[in-house]
């Protein structure tokens, strides 16, 4: 397996939710902060942190969450 | 603003009082050390005055003071509510305080060196005037403090919303 880098859909997931960051921090408990990290793509989140996002849009996690 | 939010801003706010007394603090213990002539100086000037980084411990005190008053409130916030919590220290934030702590552990280690060489080479000439040098602790103590909060503060940083 090579390694790569964990990409996300998650600020188009978001638009199409019409959720904002603080929304969804609080739907899955963390900060805006986090949410906003994850989405740029400066911090790993969790399997668990990315179950949950994943969970919320009502998406499979690969729709989410990608490898590059 | 959402209490996630709130409780986030609030937690910043204490950090940055803490950082703030403390870099004071810091400040006026190393002003006499950098600035030779300031060596002697004491404050109020007269008869019962006290060495200016006295002012230093009483600033910090006040530090620590707001600091508890502030620290205790935010907890109780916290209590009321776990899944609150658990939010508010989410796991980023949980590594941004592992990252701080170790720059911290670092950062007093090097000031330990560092004031050790600084003692051995500096201590015949700062002595000569006979100014009461603050204990080397306090030195230590800023330093990790100062190393501690700001890292954190800087590592978990705050961004716009997009």
């Amino acid at each position: 397996m090579s390694d790569g880098i964990l990409r996300n859909n998650m600020k188009v997931l978001r638009a199409k939710a019409d959720l904002t960051q603080e929304q969804l921090a609080e739907r899955v408990q963390v900060t805006r902060a986090t949410i906003n990290f994850v989405e740029r793509g400066k911090w790993v989140p969790s399997a668990l942190l990315a179950l949950k996002i994943a969970r919320v849009f009502g998406v499979p996690f690969e729709e989410a969450f990608y490898l590059e | 603003m959402n209490q996630i939010e709130k409780l986030s801003r609030m937690r910043r706010t204490i950090l940055w009082t803490v950082f703030a007394g403390t870099g004071v603090a810091a400040v006026l213990l190393l002003f006499p050390i950098v600035v030779r002539s300031a060596r002697y100086l004491w404050w109020p000037a007269g008869r019962n005055s006290l060495p200016i980084y006295y002012w230093a411990f009483a600033i910090w005190f006040l530090t620590l003071l707001v600091f508890v008053v502030l620290y205790l409130l935010y907890k109780r916030k916290l209590r009321r509510d776990p899944a609150l919590r658990i939010a508010v220290d989410d796991e980023r934030v949980r590594t941004d305080w592992l990252k701080a702590y170790r720059f911290a552990f670092l950062t007093t280690v090097m000031i330990a060196v560092l004031s050790k060489a600084a003692e051995t080479v500096l201590a015949p000439a700062l002595m000569r005037g006979s100014f009461p040098l603050p204990d080397k602790t306090w030195f230590l103590l800023t330093g990790a403090v100062l190393s501690l909060v700001g890292s954190f503060l800087r590592y978990n940083h705050e961004t716009a919303d997009e």
